[in-house]
């Protein structure tokens, strides 16, 4: 064969390589987390002649092929190994050799105020839940998993903070926020930075996750708190003699270089530590809950640290995350939320709070419960008055001139969940907010603040709403907020409170 | 889409490639060149086609009429024609803010359209063959599948070079495609692909950083290392493209002319604008400035022809007042070297001429072609005058970021230029290596490992547009 037309013959086949990859390897149907969009779908909008079509065909076609794949690992790798330097739209490598995740750098708005208000609606949301499955004798924890740059700060050189901005400053805003509002949130970076363990590599060098180190010492705290009710007193040098090796430590099989940031790779199927009976699993009454990330996904022993009673959710797998409201409908005694640190803001106000989808067994299981446990046959009528011009009380029929209406109940203070009723007639249905006063360990709070509130659903006609709430309130008044029509008149509009049998 | 584009290397180029050479009847090969041309245009910018196949079709018609008909009005009614859409699209909302139309006025949104990709190239070819066919040089083409072959042909239809039909009619006449021309287009088109994603790529990195500071945080070394990065940058982009169109061409046998002849190594600004966007400036030679008077003229209306066609230089470049000062401010030092030196100005002998007067002045340029707006290249300008302020040396966390290892490597590699002796495009040079038996295996090895450095970044990077698509 002539010399050109072998160099034709190279050029034709590296311009046919990507798509020819696709009939004879395995094809990519994710890159990285991110799911290839189906090459049927692209084909149909293709043939619509849209604009952006031949592109859409085009990421469905070359990013299914192993050959783009292997560019992307290859790419990365040589930025690294050779040049010492990785800057993706995914990743930032920091000094010696660490690499951090770009997501994580979630707040890094430098305008003063600029996340507190979101800070504070998530923290109030998920001090609401917690506080609600309390009435219903369901405890549920929060945790935290950190982000490794907080953690890890060795590796955080300038160009790492550049992309960071204001991120860890308004991280400790957030911290602070928390712990004024929900001071029962398992933040594992606390035993990370704040023991003797503190100076030890809890995380990958390459990898957005935790070690084993960081791991277990997370199930430890998991363990004190819900077993002792505090953090543990953190012993790295026990935590180290025990089990631990440093190649065990340092392992960076689970390399962020790959496209997939938490792939899976050898990780330990069995350990001495988590194989110890007399240590796990954590002693709790009844069946668990327990809804996770990646964090707790990364090593095969979430199982064993909460027992076969526990019901284990990894909620980045849809078809798991589809679990969640059945279970939490089971009426589970344990529920444990734990979130990457990054995603908190996102979960707490959205599924996870009282704002959110999670909130619906619980509010079901709180309204049965004071319809069954509540003595409303002998009821004491509540004091209420009109917070605003939105609604007006005239004798027994509430008239509802703006649809953000308030009025005020003064409860009785008690140390028993406080047993309330609403008894009303609708002409249509609406929305009514209970807004919560302080609970009690939140500090530093005005009385009543964005984000302290849960909300129940009025129907059209007769309504005989039921709820029991915590007996954590800090201050015996509680507001409610009637979302409905401007101009409709609650008729014999009636509150109870009663105590529980 | 670009030729850069994984979805243009990986999806198109293959079938276009395919298709075009499994067709050896002339007119089937025209008819595939046309429809995969349009297809590409379509996906490059929708319904905007239609600015493309109006100037085909008012450019075909106009040519057979010319050619009858040598009245200048006729002449004149057809180039207004042409001019049309390009005037509407990329210079009326120009014009109008310029007599303080607002944006968000009737007006203003009636005239704020998005341009279609290449609309100053395709007009200019147009604006050539109209005029060519009304001097004689050219006969008006009967066949409109082959003039639309030409005028749409996807290598130069969006970024150049501006390829005049009277140089290429013939090779769309007939198939001209041999294994030789097929064997340099490929050598050339990877050339251009590595200087676009290697090198023009990661400088632009740095000078988007440099540019992208505010005026207070423009250091005197962030200034001059965006200048520095974006005189790489625009020539590796706009000399890679030029290359990857003339390789494209060979491989399906239409020969383009050359764009680029090192332009760096110039040593005059007049010399520069004999080796920078050659197809450009012999355009504006041949259909502006020879029409208003040439060299012909007295000495005062060839400067008044000079800074015309200087000025329209610039806004060809783009609707905007620092386009319009770059193409004068080119333009006054070629009137000073022709009233200082004369023609002598075309070439000085001395080395140093280029370091100190032709770089800092060609630098000097392109800030005001690549700032935002005048302000920001006064503010630049200005920076790259004073390093004694006590900043002046430092490097603000953009730039510091941006600044990659890899970046500053092929920012050093892409220097090279500013130091080369030969005026022989290295394009043109690895063309001619082929020819030897050891030249020929050194040529594929380059080819072969820069295919796979383009599959790396092609198939791993996000998008990122040529400079002069958006011209």
């Amino acid at each position: 064969m002539m010399p050109r037309t072998i160099l034709i013959s190279l050029f034709v086949m590296w311009l046919v390589a990507p798509v020819a990859a696709l009939f004879v390897f395995d094809r990519n149907e994710y890159l990285g987390n991110r799911a290839v969009p189906s090459i049927e779908n692209a084909l149909g909008e293709f043939q619509s002649f849209e604009l952006s079509a031949f592109s859409r065909l085009s990421d469905a076609v070359l990013d299914r092929s192993i050959v783009t794949s292997r560019a992307i690992t290859v790419r990365n790798s040589i930025s690294f190994y050779l040049l010492r330097h990785v800057d993706t739209p995914d990743l930032i490598s920091g000094s010696d050799g660490w690499l951090y995740y770009k997501p994580q750098f979630t707040f890094p708005n430098c305008e003063a105020g600029s996340y507190d208000r979101s800070f504070i609606i998530a923290a109030n949301a998920a001090a609401v839940y917690e506080a609600m499955a309390d009435t219903v004798d369901m405890s549920v924890y929060y945790s935290v998993s950190p982000n490794k740059s907080r953690v890890q700060s060795e590796g955080v050189d300038r160009r790492v903070n550049y992309y960071a901005g204001c991120h860890f400053q308004n991280v400790e805003v957030l911290q602070g926020v928390f712990e004024d509002r929900l001071p029962s949130l398992i933040d594992h970076g606390r035993v990370m930075l704040g023991g003797d363990g503190s100076g030890e590599q809890f995380y990958f060098r390459n990898n957005t996750h935790w070690n084993l180190l960081g791991y277990t010492l997370a199930m430890i705290q998991m363990k004190s708190v819900i077993e002792e009710g505090g953090d543990p007193i953190v012993n790295g040098n026990i935590l180290l003699s025990d089990s631990f090796d440093e190649n065990r430590l340092m392992s960076t099989t689970q390399s962020m270089l790959s496209i997939s940031h938490y792939e899976r790779g050898p990780v330990p199927a069995s350990d001495p530590f988590f194989d110890d009976e007399s240590r796990w699993p954590i002693a709790y009454e009844g069946s668990a809950l327990v809804v996770h990330d990646s964090f707790y996904a990364f090593y095969p022993f979430t199982g064993t640290v909460f027992g076969d009673q526990a019901d284990i959710v990894f909620q980045n797998v849809p078809s798991q995350r589809s679990r969640i409201i059945p279970a939490l409908s089971r009426s589970p005694n344990l529920v444990v939320f734990n979130s990457v640190e990054r995603s908190m803001i996102r979960r707490f106000s959205g599924d996870w709070g009282a704002h959110g989808d999670f909130f619906g067994p619980v509010l079901g299981r709180v309204q049965e419960r004071a319809r069954s446990d509540c003595a409303f046959d002998a009821p004491t009528r509540v004091p209420m008055s009109a917070l605003s011009s939105g609604v007006t009380l005239d004798e027994r029929d509430l008239v509802v001139s703006r649809s953000d209406g308030e009025l005020r109940l003064n409860l009785p203070v008690s140390d028993q969940p406080v047993c309330l009723r609403l008894d009303f007639n609708a002409p249509s249905a609406f929305r009514i907010r209970f807004i919560l006063p302080p609970l009690q360990g939140q500090s530093n709070v005005p009385r009543f603040e964005i984000g302290r509130y849960f909300e129940v659903e009025a129907a059209s006609g007769h309504n005989d709403i039921r709820l029991l709430l915590p007996r954590s309130l800090g201050y015996p008044q509680l507001r409610i907020r009637l979302a409905a029509e401007q101009g409709d008149v609650l008729s014999n509009f009636e509150v109870y409170t009663a105590t529980l049998h | 889409m670009v030729f850069s584009d994984r979805a243009f290397l990986f999806l198109f180029l293959p079938v276009a490639i395919l298709t075009i050479l499994a067709l050896s009847r002339v007119r089937l090969r025209l008819i595939s060149i046309t429809l995969l041309s349009l297809g590409f245009y379509f996906y490059s910018s929708g319904l905007l086609i239609l600015t493309l196949i109006f100037c085909l079709i008012v450019s075909f018609v106009g040519g057979i009429v010319v050619e009858f008909d040598k009245r200048k009005w006729v002449l004149s009614l057809f180039l207004i024609l042409i001019f049309l859409p390009l005037l509407y699209f990329k210079y009326a909302f120009f014009v109008a803010q310029s007599f303080g139309v607002p944006s968000d006025s009737q007006i203003g949104s009636l005239l704020r359209v998005v341009l279609p990709a290449g609309i100053s190239f395709f007009t200019f070819q147009a604006v050539a063959y109209l005029v060519d066919v009304y001097r004689g040089e050219l006969r008006a083409d009967r066949s409109l599948l082959r003039y639309g072959a030409y005028l749409s042909f996807f290598p130069q239809l969006i970024a150049g070079p501006i390829v005049r039909y009277k140089d290429v009619h013939e090779d769309f006449e007939a198939n001209h495609e041999s294994v030789d021309r097929f064997t340099e287009g490929v050598v050339r088109f990877i050339h251009g692909l590595l200087k676009k994603l290697l090198i023009a790529d990661s400088a632009g990195r740095i000078a988007d950083a440099c540019f992208g500071l505010a005026g207070d945080d423009v250091t005197f070394a962030a200034a001059w290392a965006g200048a520095l990065a974006y005189t790489i940058q625009i020539y590796f982009d706009f000399s890679g493209y030029s290359d990857m169109a003339i390789g494209l061409g060979k491989m399906f046998g239409i020969k383009f002319p050359e764009n680029f002849r090192a332009p760096y190594e110039s040593r005059s600004i007049t010399e520069f604008w004999r080796r920078w966007h050659i197809s450009l400036s012999n355009w504006f030679r041949d259909y502006l400035y020879i029409p208003l008077g040439g060299n012909r003229s007295t000495q005062m209306r060839v400067y008044v022809n000079l800074m015309l066609v200087f000025a329209a230089t610039g806004i060809w470049h783009g609707a905007a007042w620092t386009f319009v000062i770059w193409g004068l401010y080119h333009g006054a030092f070629i009137l000073m070297e022709r009233f200082l030196f004369g023609s002598s100005a075309r070439r000085f002998s001395s080395e140093w001429v280029r370091f100190a007067y032709l770089l800092p002045v060609v630098m000097v340029g392109w800030v005001i072609f690549r700032a935002d707006s005048l302000r920001q290249a006064g503010e630049f300008i200005v920076a790259m005058l004073v390093p004694f302020s006590s900043e002046a040396w430092t490097m603000p966390d953009a730039v510091w970021v941006a600044a990659t290892p890899g970046s500053i490597l092929m920012l050093l590699i892409g220097c090279t230029v500013l130091f080369k002796k030969t005026d022989r495009p290295v394009g043109v040079f690895l063309e001619g290596v082929l020819k030897s038996s050891l030249g020929f295996w050194l040529v594929f090895a380059y080819s072969a490992l820069g295919m796979a450095v383009v599959s790396i970044i092609a198939l791993s990077s996000n998008f990122s547009p040529f400079l002069y698509f958006q011209f």
